[in-house]
């Protein structure tokens, strides 16, 4: 059961952070040199007259003090509103509309693939310390953490054109709901980058674990029991060492949200990361806030569903 | 025990095996076979697909500065003049012009028949409500200060324009070739929707802009100068380039844009397109602060740019792509590139005696700004500048900086030195104008105050003949390797990635598309 109590201080300190992130990017990008005019001119804005300067400033909402640009902002917010781009004038939520949906599957994606793969492998070494198979997943693992996402991801990308005469287009990003096939064949190889370091980490962590149960006292009597081998290791250690697994599977996927900025460059996918990127690039504020915003939210959000889940795998949390 | 190893051996690990082939089987499934088409299969009949690094930025010609912003809205939007590849003014809108009292008046006769878009039927009042908007401070257009010369905008008819210019101005005629003067509608300026819905008379015409991921453009078939083979072209954003050369490789893409040499270093061998060199009206140049310390003394200037080699620094950041230049970098006026400087450049004895002449024989220490996100090989170059120099004695202190602080000390004449990559122009007075005369409006990072450089320039762009303009920035480009307000380097080259059944692409020192409307793929 979610205590009411729980549930407040819940609700409250997210709303506290939500409004900290907020502020905070709003100042720093601020105080970050150069701004919108400058993003956009490069050199050429030497050149303006301060007239035009003054007129640059007015299209741009800069030219008001930050706080009444800040009230404006959460004014707006309020209703429902993220503003417009100052680049290129579209609305920031339809801006992040289309861009969430691709990160949120990649990560999904990613996961999805390193969560399996990674406890699977984490299963096979923590089975076995010491043994074989225990120091090839153990290297395959330091591979997978040490080898960088844009060197793996452009090798993907140039295998694929050199062995298959193949190019995963993003031209125009098609939804899930649109084409599977095509969906998939934008974003299964790019997820597949991406889970490569996250399987890493659920490896070493699913080993450890399991490594450290497997001598626990309960595990010693399942055995005395007469339980088959798989059982033990499946019903007993492994659902034992589920807790911090699914800890660090929400904090990666939470990272991987605001994260996927390397990989949507390799593969261009048209996703958070790179929108945010460019925003910072440009200096286009409102963007640049809607989407810090809007990743905070969802990496909140999944802290959330990430303590539910540890509630229900670890009664003795409940109780406290 | 026994039982619980018959386990292990096949529990455990086939368990993973299986996953492990499953995950396999997924990748398998999503996988083409060599198809040499995208996952969309966007070989179709009339469609060219441009990839490029970045997405255009707004859709207003006369505030972009972005490249590919300029390049996609120059296939929308025609200019009053256009310009051909080596620098001869050629007709764009106005089928002809004359210059009269002296050059003080210009008079364009306007093509007939033509029409916007929308269907609406081009005049003169579209020529100069366009002007007009760009005089106009409050637009913040990037072209008004080329064209303040502009004092009045006549339309005597619907076919004829009239400019009335405080001065004679060969180049005012070059600023009108740039997209940044695009010509539009009266229409959209009173209803305000340029920037929003652009509305051109160019080759292509104005389709979608999906932001981050691509531009689409549909052939004109009504433009004056023959619809375009090409019925859709799409720009599309690839940002990085090694994997734009793999779309290439793919046949994914018809052409591709490329400005990193390392990457274009691995275009070569390959059958499904070729790779194009194209020197670019930009250079390569390190700028000196000649109004702060040392660097008053024109000797100290001369040795800086006497001590560097402009072949080493190509070869060293471009791998060897590049070719050395003097301050003109237009074909249409080639001029030695060392003669004024008093030393062979790369010369280190001759370059260590013009530092003792200038007072400074133990050297100097410059602080140098770099811009580490604007160009792939912008701190390859400083580094090797920066040992060139340390021969004799002048020590380099790099500070790397992104675009943001780099512009912001750049405009203020915060620096001593900087590395940059300028761009150029047709016009020698568009290039250096702004930067070397009284007044204009970049003299204050360009570092030097010449009343002779000044008076070349004023001389060359009233120049109403060809020969004294020839003249005259012959006398230009001696004159300013003589001061050596910053020491010149290389002209940049661009690469093209040209897919192998594309005919008719050609590639431009001023990096527009523009021989796209005569393109095809043939393939």
């Amino acid at each position: 059961m979610i205590g009411w109590r729980w549930a407040a201080a819940r609700l409250g300190g997210t709303v506290l952070t939500l409004f900290g992130v907020t502020a905070v990017v709003f100042i720093v990008l601020r105080l970050i040199p150069g701004d919108a005019i400058t993003a956009a001119l490069g050199i050429e804005s030497g050149a303006l007259t301060p007239a035009q300067r003054a007129a640059l400033e007015y299209q741009y909402g800069t030219d008001r003090p930050w706080i009444v640009q800040f009230a404006d902002w959460l004014g707006q917010l309020l209703r429902g509103d993220l503003g417009l781009s100052l680049t290129s004038g579209k609305s920031v939520g339809g801006l992040i509309a289309a861009a969430l949906p691709v990160t949120v599957e990649l990560a999904v994606l990613a996961a999805a693939m390193g969560t399996v793969t990674g406890v699977a492998l984490g299963v096979l070494a923590g089975s076995g310390p010491g043994r074989a198979r225990d120091s090839v997943t153990q290297g395959v693992t330091l591979v997978g953490l040490a080898v960088p996402e844009f060197v793996l991801g452009t090798t993907v990308v140039v295998l694929l054109a050199e062995a298959f005469g193949y190019f995963p287009d993003t031209g125009t990003f098609v939804p899930l709901t649109e084409s599977l096939a095509g969906n998939l064949s934008q974003l299964m190889y790019p997820a597949l980058v991406l889970a490569v370091g996250f399987a890493a980490n659920v490896v070493r962590a699913t080993r450890s674990e399991f490594v450290e149960i497997a001598e626990a006292d309960f595990v010693r009597t399942a055995r005395g029991k007469g339980l088959p081998a798989a059982r033990v290791r499946l019903a007993h250690i492994l659902r034992n060492a589920w807790v911090p697994i699914v800890t660090l599977t929400g904090i990666q996927f939470g990272y991987l949200l605001g994260g996927t900025v390397i990989v949507e460059h390799v593969f261009a996918l048209p996703g958070m990361g790179r929108l945010l990127y460019t925003a910072i690039s440009d200096r286009d504020y409102p963007v640049v806030q809607g989407a810090v915003l809007v990743i905070a939210a969802l990496f909140v959000l999944i802290n959330l569903a990430t303590d539910l889940v540890y509630r229900a795998l670890d009664p003795r949390t409940r109780a406290s | 025990m026994a039982l619980t190893q018959t386990h292990k051996r096949v529990g455990i690990p086939g368990l993973a095996a299986c996953l492990a082939a499953g995950l396999a089987l997924a990748l398998t499934a999503c996988a083409p076979a060599g198809s040499g088409k995208d996952a969309k299969g966007d070989a179709a009949p009339g469609k060219f697909v441009v990839a490029r690094t970045a997405d255009i930025d707004q859709l207003d010609p006369h505030k972009a500065t972005a490249f590919q912003t300029i390049a996609t809205l120059g296939l929308v939007y025609d200019r009053l003049v256009t310009v051909d590849k080596t620098g001869r003014l050629t007709p764009g809108l106005a089928e002809k012009w004359t210059a009269e009292d002296g050059g003080r008046t210009l008079t364009f006769t306007l093509r007939k028949g033509v029409t916007w878009h929308d269907g609406e039927a081009f005049d003169s009042a579209d020529v100069k409500a366009s002007l007009d908007r760009i005089l106009e401070e409050k637009t913040g257009a990037v072209a008004r200060s080329n064209l303040t010369v502009i004092d009045g905008v006549d339309t005597p008819d619907a076919t004829t324009v009239k400019l009335n210019l405080t001065r004679p101005s060969t180049a005012l005629l070059y600023a009108l070739t740039s997209v940044n003067a695009a010509i539009l509608d009266e229409a959209d300026i009173e209803k305000d929707t340029v920037g929003k819905e652009p509305d051109g008379t160019g080759p292509f015409a104005w389709k979608s802009w999906n932001q981050g991921q691509n531009v689409t453009l549909t052939g004109n078939p009504k433009y004056f100068g023959g619809a375009p083979a090409i019925k859709t072209l799409e720009f599309r954003t690839i940002p990085a380039e090694s994997s734009i050369l793999a779309g290439m490789k793919a046949g994914a893409f018809q052409l591709g844009l490329l400005s990193d040499p390392s990457v274009a270093q691995q275009a070569t061998g390959n059958d499904a397109f070729r790779l194009v060199k194209q020197p670019s009206l930009a250079y390569h140049a390190l700028m000196l602060n000649g109004r702060k310390g040392p660097l008053e003394e024109r000797a100290v200037r001369q040795a800086i740019a006497c001590a560097i080699d402009p072949g080493q620094v190509v070869q060293t950041a471009a791998y060897g792509d590049g070719a050395a230049t003097g301050p003109i970098t237009s074909p249409a006026y080639r001029y030695s590139t060392t003669e004024g400087l008093p030393c062979t450049p790369g010369n280190a004895q001759q370059a260590k005696d013009l530092l003792a002449q200038g007072g400074h024989p133990d050297g100097v220490t410059l602080e140098t700004i770099v811009m580490t996100d604007g160009y792939s090989t912008a701190v390859a170059e400083a580094q090797n500048v920066q040992a060139q120099l340390a021969k004799i004695g002048v020590k380099l202190e790099l500070k790397q900086l992104t675009t943001a602080p780099y512009v912001k000390a750049w405009v203020a004449a915060d620096f001593d030195a900087a590395i940059a990559l300028n761009g150029g122009s047709y016009d020698p007075y568009l290039m250096y104008g702004r930067y070397f005369t009284d007044g204009g409006s970049l003299a204050k990072a360009a570092g030097l105050d010449s009343p002779k450089i000044s008076e070349l320039l004023a001389r060359g762009d009233e120049a109403t003949d060809d020969a004294t303009r020839q003249a005259t920035y012959k006398e230009l480009q001696r004159e300013l390797l003589t001061e050596s307000p910053w020491a010149w380097m290389s002209q940049s080259a661009d690469y093209y990635l040209v897919g192998t059944g594309v005919e008719g692409f050609e590639a431009r020192p001023d990096q527009a598309l523009s021989s796209l409307a005569s393109a095809k793929n043939a393939g």
